[in-house]
């Protein structure tokens, strides 16, 4: 029999709607503080060279300047996973737009005024600007330091005297075995540059250290807690002394994952002698010094049995880390660890590299890792079904990954920590109306063609990711729900107060979520990434809501002279399970339990509940055995466009999504969700890119010239979800965040190279592209 | 947010615009006369125009006139994109105008905010040049009027103290038949690759470009190739040596494919234009 839910499975609509939609939500830089001073960068006009100047002297003569600050005022390098960024340049800069000064001042405008007159001279370096390039024996070292910098997160494996920040291997069966038993193989390259997460509200923080040492920050951030845990090892303040505050995020796409202008903003605070300061990115900045979107370059090798069957694949990943490895580290172990898609494979070899470039650097972006491994993988299917003259659907069927299965890095699957790839590769079939034929013809002389992608998706945690909730009582029975998941518009703290009216039975308007957090309040969190936050949050808020009930049916059964096993929890009442007119009222017990004679007791109801991922493992690092995240994730996604041969443009008319979600707890919320995703991803595969000159300066910083999907260009969507229940979910659910966006470029790049008869490798699918590709000059 | 200081100023007729102006240039300054300020404002941000003082022209009457008089549609220079567009009764022009910028940025841009920007596209002057305008400037010594094709482009042909002041044409050619094509990189809210505007006037052709070269350009030896031409295909050839400048090759697009483009928009509206005579 179905369990039947209250509130888990219904569309509830979101907390925070009347403020959003009404404009009232004031997110961190909405707030104007008298006496706030203002801090500027001066950022390096070089992609690649020594610094042998700095020339401050002009800049002091703007009036209102409190403070210039260089890197030799801090030369101590940061970073999440490698301690290889000076936060501000020093000696060299290694990418065009890198932080070199910092200019304090009253006004916005003076700091500006100022940083634009400060000096740099520059001795020019040879600028590396693709991965392959950086992994030539006789290429430049872009960090000539890399063996003396500190390992952060255990697994990031550089290699120093080369541009190499991380090599992830994985050898899984015998891969010659493997070719051996192959009839058929395909080989492939396939690229794409850096690109930008394009988040509405361009990253912003402030710091001030109070006279008593407090360092208060207020910062537009994935991670408020990762904010504090960075600012307390990297400068030595002890991590009870820092508090972070994070209003409301104005989108984020895992760009706000890391930490960059809370360093710059606390150590211009520093300078100024702990004054309150702003640093406010300019939309160029936010795209440009600010990190990134990853690139890639890719050669993928896979052998097939002439039925289809896979029998082994060798992947080779150079990502496009930029100048710093940041998050680029973790995203290219990532990739590694899930390099196969949702396919079973015996056989499996990857070097997956992250490489230092004279680009901006990478950090996180939606997927994390996974748009870019499923990109490849997936053109790959296509390449090999082309090849065996099979139908892309039904290559994919014969080989999909199910329990009783290994990962490449040998986990075993079972019924729970996987997903039913099948079932979602069956319904995206149906959604697309596959068997109505996967390349037509229009009367006007169009190409109406589908393409399909199947991918699966492990998160990335920390052994140690965790998520702690609070939650207290007002005198009306309605609950305070604490907890430090951000909200970035995801929709997470709807969710998590829906999974607390379920276990209380409570009316959602009895809910009261804070959506701001602060870390001084919240219990501590890990961050909100990773699809992480449904599962490790709510697991917290169902353990909070345990202990909560356990001493309301405590304080009940004094209440109403009997046992607490007696007793049940709902609708704002603790009653008698077998009479439930004998009852007590929740706000009644919630802040102690009086007598009619006044003696009271009980005191506080005080919910306080906590997870944590468990069983994870760091990677071997010469065969990547390990288990690398708690559960698998899959989904299949296609895409069907009408593609003018002429000259070469199209228009996306549909984009499917099916998902095994475990439980959908809030449909309306995960549809919405799949349908951001899959803009995210369709936008990034069809036109979103940074344009480098051959100095590797970004050409196109900016909105008028670095393109984004339009409303009136988006497709039809369709959005359906299976569920196969995760044991140890919530309610059964699965993380499913950024899953919208992964199969994305793969669907559209198999649509439209089956639309234009030519086997596209590279991304933004832009027209030109085509052309050029159909031309024979990629 | 704009760093550097600078002088604003409002003047409520032309003569003291350009006493202004004059008054700077005669100081070795750098006025520059506004109305929407959408490029100065956000070139300015990134100190790639610098103006010492901004000449604001929205307050002076003469600039916004929109109408059909005497026979000819008279348009002031600092008439919104967006009023033109609807005001102007003019198809092929409402359609041009309308896929440029976006609607936001359509109702603060000018007519003469777009024909003296310094980007390359300007497209709203294609319907312009197709219909032979003539430009009224007012100069020092009070309104000139000129033909458009000896003053446009604005910063090859105006002189220092010479202000487009408005643009009229012959009201009779506005319901000619029109052709409009605008190629992007992607959105269609892009740059343009190429555009081309051409219209049917008289049992001709006209034919006007924009995004091709450095500026916007009529392209009557290709209007007379395409009337004489018996296979449309013999006047493709030819259009490369018709440009006064190299094809445009930039991030938006490279120059192969804008002239593949643009022969094929050519090929189009030929053999529309054949198939309608």
């Amino acid at each position: 029999m179905k369990q039947p839910f209250t509130y888990i499975g219904k569309d509830i609509k979101r907390i925070d709607l009347a403020e959003k939609a009404q404009g009232k939500v004031r997110y961190t830089d909405d707030t104007n503080i008298a006496g706030m001073l203002h801090a500027k960068l001066h950022t390096s006009t070089e992609a690649h060279a020594n610094i042998t100047e700095i020339d401050i002297s002009k800049a002091w003569e703007i009036a209102g300047v409190h403070a210039i600050i260089t890197g030799e005022d801090f030369p101590f390098p940061v970073g999440p996973m490698l301690a290889d960024r000076p936060p501000l340049a020093i000696e060299k800069t290694r990418y065009y737009g890198e932080p070199i000064a910092i200019v304090v001042a009253d006004t916005e405008q003076q700091a500006k005024r100022a940083a634009e007159q400060i000096q740099v001279t520059y001795e020019p370096l040879p600028i590396i600007q693709s991965p392959r390039e950086a992994m030539k024996k006789d290429a430049i070292t872009i960090h000539e330091n890399l063996g003396s910098y500190k390992v952060q997160v255990e697994g990031v494996h550089a290699v120093p005297g080369t541009n190499i920040a991380n090599h992830t291997k994985i050898r899984k069966g015998d891969i010659e075995q493997g070719w051996q038993q192959s009839e058929v193989m395909v080989e492939s390259s396939f690229s794409f540059s850096p690109a930008d997460h394009a988040a509405l509200e361009p990253r912003v923080a402030r710091v001030e250290i109070l006279p008593n040492g407090k360092v208060m920050v207020t910062t537009s951030t994935q991670g408020p807690f990762y904010v504090k845990k960075l600012l307390s090892e990297f400068f030595q303040i002890d991590a009870g002394n820092i508090m972070v505050h994070t209003p409301f995020v104005g989108g984020a796409f895992g760009g706000k994952g890391t930490v960059q202008l809370e360093f710059l903003a606390y150590l211009a605070s520093r300078a100024t002698g702990g004054k309150l300061v702003r640093i406010a990115n300019s939309r160029e900045e936010d795209m440009v010094t600010s990190p990134v979107h990853i690139g890639l370059e890719a050669t993928v090798k896979l052998g097939a049995r002439s039925d289809g069957t896979l029998t082994a694949a060798h992947y080779e990943f150079l990502f496009d880390g930029g100048a710093y490895s940041d998050m680029g580290a973790g995203m290219s172990k990532a990739a590694a660890v899930d390099c196969t898609g949702p396919y079973k494979l015996e056989h499996v070899s990857c070097d997956s590299y992250c490489m230092y470039t004279n680009h901006p650097y990478a950090t996180s972006f939606r997927g994390f890792g996974h748009p870019e491994l499923t990109f490849v993988m997936e053109r790959m299917m296509d390449l090999l079904a082309k090849k065996l003259n099979l139908d892309p659907i039904q290559l994919r069927l014969n080989n999909l990954i199910k329990p009783g299965d290994t990962t490449p890095t040998q986990v075993h699957l079972n019924a729970s920590n996987i997903g039913d790839v099948r079932a979602c590769l069956q319904q995206v079939k149906k959604s697309i109306q596959w068997d109505e034929g996967q390349r037509t013809k229009t009367t006007d002389g169009k190409i109406r063609t589908k393409g399909v992608a199947a991918f699966w998706k492990t998160s990335s945690t920390p052994s140690n990711a965790t998520a702690g909730v609070l939650l207290t009582f007002n005198t009306d029975g309605s609950v305070n729900l604490n907890c430090a998941a951000v909200e970035i518009g995801q929709g997470t703290k709807t969710v998590l107060a829906q999974i607390l009216a379920e276990k209380l039975q409570l009316d959602m308007n009895k809910i009261h979520v804070t959506i701001e957090v602060n870390t001084m309040y919240d219990p501590h969190q890990w961050k909100t990434v990773a699809s992480s936050t449904t599962y490790l949050a709510g697991r917290a808020v169902i353990a909070a809501a345990d202990d909560a009930i356990r001493q309301l049916l405590q304080i009940g059964s004094v209440a109403l002279k009997c046992l607490p096993d007696d007793l049940a929890v709902g609708n704002g009442r603790i009653y008698l399970r077998d009479s439930p007119e004998y009852f007590i009222p929740i706000k009644d017990v919630a802040t102690g339990y009086k007598y009619p004679n006044g003696n009271t007791v009980g005191g506080l109801i005080i919910g306080k509940g906590s997870h944590v991922v468990r069983h994870l493992t760091p990677i071997d690092p010469e065969t990547g055995f390990g288990k690398p995240g708690p559960q698998w994730t899959v989904g299949a996604q296609a895409v069907e466009v009408e593609y003018d041969p002429t000259d070469c443009t199209y228009r996306i008319l549909q984009a499917a999504t099916a998902l095994d979600a475990g439980k959908v707890i809030n449909p309306i919320a995960a549809r919405s969700q799949m349908r951001g995703g899959m803009y995210l991803g369709l936008s990034w595969a069809s036109r979103e890119t940074f344009v480098f000159d051959d100095q590797g300066k970004v050409l196109n910083p900016q909105f008028r010239t670095y393109d984004t999907l339009r409303l009136s260009e988006i497709p039809t969507y369709k959005v359906d979800f299976i569920e196969t229940p995760l044991i140890d979910g919530p309610y059964g659910a699965r993380g499913i965040g950024e899953y919208g966006v992964i199969g994305m470029a793969g669907a559209l790049a198999n649509s439209l190279s089956h639309a234009a008869d030519a086997e596209l490798t590279e991304l933004p699918l832009i027209p030109e592209l085509i052309w050029k590709t159909i031309k024979g000059e990629v | 947010m704009i760093s550097f200081d600078l002088q604003y100023f409002q003047p409520n007729t032309i003569e003291d615009a350009i006493n202004i102006y004059e008054q700077f240039i005669s100081e070795n300054k750098k006025p520059i006369y506004a109305s929407g300020g959408t490029e100065i404002i956000s070139r300015a941000r990134r100190n790639e125009v610098q103006p010492d003082a901004i000449i604001d022209l929205k307050n002076i009457p003469g600039f916004h006139k929109c109408e059909h008089k005497a026979g000819k549609l008279q348009i002031g220079s600092a008439v919104t994109l967006n009023h033109a567009a609807t005001h102007s009764n003019f198809p092929l022009l409402k359609t041009v105008i309308q896929s440029i910028a976006t609607q936001t940025a359509r109702n603060k841009i000018t007519i003469g905010g777009n024909l003296a920007s310094s980007l390359p596209y300007r497209e709203a002057v294609l319907p312009l040049l197709l219909t032979d305008s003539t430009i009224v400037l007012a100069t020092p010594k009070g309104a000139i009027t000129k033909n458009i094709h000896d003053v446009f482009p604005f910063n090859e042909h105006l002189k220092e103290l010479e202000l487009m002041m408005e643009v009229h044409l012959d009201s009779k050619l506005i319901k000619h038949p029109h052709f409009w094509i605008k190629k992007t990189k992607q959105s269609q809210i892009n740059y343009p690759i190429v555009s081309v505007a051409a219209m049917h006037i008289d049992n001709e052709i006209r034919i006007a470009t924009s995004g091709l070269t450095a500026n916007p350009l009529r392209m009557k030896q290709l209007e007379k190739d395409i009337l004489q031409a018996v296979e449309i295909e013999d006047c493709l050839d030819q259009i490369e040596s018709y440009l006064p400048s190299p094809i445009i090759d930039d991030m938006i697009a490279q120059s192969d494919y804008r002239l593949f483009l643009f022969k094929q928009i050519i090929k189009d509206i030929a053999i529309n234009w054949k198939g309608a005579s």
